[in-house]
């Protein structure tokens, strides 16, 4: 079992990583008992898994149980198309949506009148079928539809920087500008700031800690970076 | 990844709008402000001339080619200017490639008034032999990034483009043919420079400069080209919406100032690498 | 053929000061159109080649998807001013062709299975043309490609031969692919070496051919250094800042954590509704809920005179939309936001963004034969 290459070492596709018994994890390929990058990225191991942290790509992949954000696409009898950021569109059904225990006998919908083009939801990714098509749902708590906001994306590989270990960098972040945050696990967010002022700052520095996500102390540094904008 | 560029969430709608109320918008901008514009020219070798004009995020490529061509029938003496814009679909998930839809062709047209108008270069004066030959200049614009605005964009890279261009020599043959050399030519005279502001009205805020997003919840929009002197040489209100006089009058001052500003950046752009 | 001089010195050199086989002068960048996913810029000789992509997404129209894996849709565009005599913008067959090839120059080195019913839309847009332009493309395609994150088994590199005076060269400049007596254009995967364009057109012997093929690997190699620096030049300092910081922490023998963050347990961050009530956000049963005594509304009007809205009516009736006060239960698990299920590690942050789909898939790869990774290993190399 030996790597030609050091951890966190920077690798391009097609790019021989070693050989011996891994477990190839994401950004990693197996061809005989050989392992090879297959998109641009640092170098990792974690027992016997290895694989890439990726440095380009900014598509959601989504697991189950993640909380996204999304945007409706389209209404149809008793689904809903919905973007997340993914390869595929995601489907919310209607029965991920109203509770049929309370429900009896046939339902006359316009669906959209519920969820209507362009609204902007919080749901749980359910399931993500065979056919790898994300299935959402709206049952739980705080699975809401949103009603304003300023909304933006980032890398979703990014998500994990931006929470902080504990939620340590989001809090930080919320307190620093007295604002409210929602982050989406695809890298969908929304900002509920007091005022513009404190709505850019927020966008500013959501900005350096994906460009920065590797430095380390950066909370401190985004901390520092706050205070110094929100002064005055 | 699934593309929903084109379809705006009603809380996005109602931010910008919340936004321009505090008169600013997404980007922290006011609603009068340009973004930063800067310029690439003469890149393209096998161009005549060619500018690329980065306005803000939104990049657009104009490359000129002089062809000899035959002249239209009621103006035998006179060269051809044909103003044409590519909206490629590298530039933006909602741009297709294929014949240009009335979006795309209401934009060339606009841009190629605008230019034709103010007479930037003098046609009557590409004239090679009278009713049989004359100069075709081309301008090609390829939109290249499109982050709002190309309208304005566009205009300066052609302007930039054709301000730089080299028309080439005429060399008459043995055989009493006539063959254009393209390896020397001289600077095609231009005899002014034009350039444009558009605006774009959403609910009762007026933008310039608009971004993307912008541009989807405005109702109106209203471009107005200028040229060096002042004069205004074309005009197009665009979008289902409208204006009052008022506005209109506003527009018109405003826009010329903003042209006039433009202008003054494309000559020093132009200046800089002419003097290299 | 009208050659005014040779195309080949007596030094040995050509027309434009090259040996034989030396490439033309390249220089790379990605990441140029903020736009895309994904983008790269080639400069090859006097080649200006500009490159965007976009995907994986969903394929419109619907029909084209190819059920079991990835469409790679390549379009290849010449820009009017980028040939000597102004060219239209309608595309002509070659543009055709030639987009066809591409595609399907570039589609071995994708891993295609893993996104069914999708599409990877690659847009090229010959700016400046000097000959080559098709190897220029697929040079920038692929880097574009890598720019966009899609998961490839190795990076395409392309460059031709080409026949001058009786000699085989590499890398064909525009007045050589004029006037010499042939072209062959080659691309291949740079890391596994296997050819996935190769196209002749002139007067070859057999023997000038293979030694062509050989000559224009050679030259793809080269090319993919050239890649392989742009890329690393683009990311390197990423690379080395992790590196020098974990080394700190190494030698400090700390976590690579913030100093001042608290040792909290696994406090899942919370966001209650109240808070999602300010921040203007509604839950669904409440949606759901309005509407039924819209509908409820319109169905007790008197003029609706629809007999299907008085059966909806009469259940309306018997049922009472759900009184406020009585919110459905649904799961008491405390889901709300379990946004952090991550813990940032020590060194690098673990970013477990991959699903499981996708570690499956690599089982799976393992397992099963017919996938294309081991199909790859059962070819014959060349």
């Amino acid at each position: 079992m030996s790597l030609v290459v050091e951890k966190s070492e920077l690798v391009v596709p097609g790019q021989f990583l070693g050989k011996g018994k891994f477990r190839a994890g994401y950004g990693v390929y197996k061809k005989n008992d050989e392992y090879y990058a297959s998109v641009i990225g640092l170098l990792n191991v974690r027992q016997n898994n290895l694989f890439l942290v990726p440095l380009t790509g900014s598509v959601y992949f989504p697991k189950i149980e993640d909380v996204v954000i999304g945007k409706i696409l389209s209404a149809g009898m008793s689904s809903w198309k919905v973007d997340i950021g993914g390869v595929y569109e995601a489907i919310l059904s209607i029965s991920s949506v109203i509770d049929r225990r309370n429900d009896r006998g046939p339902r006359i919908y316009d669906i959209s009148k519920i969820l209507n083009i362009g609204d902007i939801i919080m749901a749980r990714v359910e399931v993500v079928d065979r056919t790898r098509v994300p299935v959402l749902s709206m049952h739980g708590r705080g699975l809401r539809k949103m009603s304003s906001g300023r909304l933006i994306t980032i890398n979703p590989v990014k998500v994990p920087r931006v929470i902080g270990k504990s939620g340590s960098m989001i809090s930080m972040i919320k307190n620093e500008t007295n604002s409210k945050l929602i982050v989406g696990k695809n890298g969908w967010i929304l900002i509920y700031a007091p005022n513009y002022k404190a709505e850019q700052v927020i966008i500013d520095a959501l900005q350096l800690i994906e460009t920065q996500s590797h430095v380390s102390g950066l909370t401190d540094r985004i901390k520092l970076y706050l205070q110094e904008k929100m002064k005055n | 990844m699934a593309d929903s560029s084109t379809i705006l969430g009603l809380i996005e709608k109602q931010h910008i709008l919340s936004l321009l109320k505090e008169k600013k918008r997404l980007d922290g901008r006011s609603e009068l402000d340009f973004r930063p514009i800067s310029f690439e020219i003469g890149t393209i070798k096998k161009a005549e001339g060619s500018a690329i004009v980065h306005l803000g995020d939104t990049t657009v490529l104009a490359g000129v080619k002089c062809e000899l061509g035959t002249p239209f029938k009621d103006t035998p003496n006179s060269g051809v200017l044909i103003v044409n814009i590519e909206r490629s679909p590298m530039a933006s998930p909602t741009f297709r490639s294929g014949p240009p839809r009335a979006e795309a062709i209401e934009l060339a047209r606009v841009i190629d008034r605008g230019i034709r108008e103010a007479k930037v270069i003098d046609v009557d004066n590409l004239c090679v032999v009278p009713g049989e030959k004359v100069w075709i200049i081309f301008v090609d614009i390829y939109v290249i990034d499109a982050h709002g605005n190309l309208f304005d964009a566009s205009t300066l890279a052609a302007m930039a483009a054709l301000a730089t261009t080299k028309l080439p020599s005429i060399v008459i043959g043995e055989n009493g043919e006539i063959v254009i050399d393209k390896e020397n030519g001289k600077d095609l005279p231009v005899q002014r420079y034009t350039s444009s502001t558009t605006f774009y009205k959403l609910q009762d805020h007026l933008i310039v400069d608009s971004l993307t997003k912008e541009e989807y919840i405005g109702n109106a929009r209203f471009t107005i080209a200028v040229t060096e002197e002042g004069n205004v040489c074309a005009m197009q209100k665009g979008l289902s919406g409208s204006f009052s006089k008022k506005e209109i009058d506003n527009l018109i001052d405003v826009g010329k100032e903003m042209s006039l500003n433009n202008i003054k950046l494309v000559k020093e752009a132009v200046n800089e690498y002419k003097k290299n | 053929m009208g050659k005014n001089r040779p195309l080949i010195d007596v030094n040995g050199l050509r027309v434009d000061g090259r040996k034989i086989d030396e490439l033309r002068p390249l220089e790379m960048k990605v990441g140029v159109i903020k736009r895309a996913n994904g983008s790269a810029l080639v400069k090859h000789g006097g080649n200006q080649i500009l490159c965007a992509v976009y995907g994986p997404r969903e394929v419109h129209p619907k029909h084209l998807a190819l059920s079991n894996k990835l469409l790679i849709r390549a379009e290849y565009r010449l820009a009017t001013f980028s040939v000597n005599d102004r060219k239209s913008p309608a595309p002509r067959r070659r543009e055709h062709e030639l987009s066809k090839i591409i595609s399907e120059a570039l589609e071995p080195s994708i891993f295609v299975e893993r996104f069914p019913r999708a599409v990877v839309d690659i847009y090229i847009n010959v700016i400046d043309a000097d000959g080559g332009t098709r190897c220029a493309s697929i040079t920038a395609a692929s880097l574009a490609l890598a720019d966009a994150g899609i998961p490839l088994k190795g990076i395409v590199a392309s460059v031709a031969a080409g026949k001058v005076e009786g000699k085989v060269v590499l890398d064909l400049c525009d007045v050589e692919d004029k006037d010499g007596d042939g072209d062959l254009p080659v691309a291949m995967v740079a890391t596994t070496k296997e050819i996935t364009l190769c196209q002749l057109d002139g007067n070859f012997t057999s023997d000038e051919v293979k030694e062509g093929i050989e000559l224009a690997m050679k030259g793809c190699e080269a090319v993919y250094e050239i890649q392989h620096r742009t890329l690393l030049e683009k990311f390197e300092h990423v690379s080395k800042e992790i590196q020098k910081s974990s080394l700190t922490d190494e030698s400090k023998g700390e976590e690579k954590e913030d100093s001042s963050e608290e040792e909290d347990d696994d406090v899942v961050m919370e966001i209650d509704e109240s808070e999602l009530e300010e921040m203007g956000s509604k839950a669904i049963e409440d949606i759901v809920s309005e509407v039924n005594n819209e509908e409820e509304d319109d169905k007790n009007d008197p003029e609706d005179e629809d007999n299907l809205s008085d059966i909806v009516e009469v259940e309306f009736e018997t049922e009472k939309v759900e009184p406020e006060s009585d919110k459905p239960e649904y799961s008491t698990k405390s889901i709300d936001l379990d946004i952090v299920e991550e813990v940032i590690e020590e060194d690098i942050d673990e970013i477990n963004v991959v699903t499981t789909i996708i570690d499956e898939d690599e089982g799976e790869k393992k397992d099963n034969p017919q996938e294309s990774e081991n199909t790859t290993e059962n070819l014959e190399e060349e």
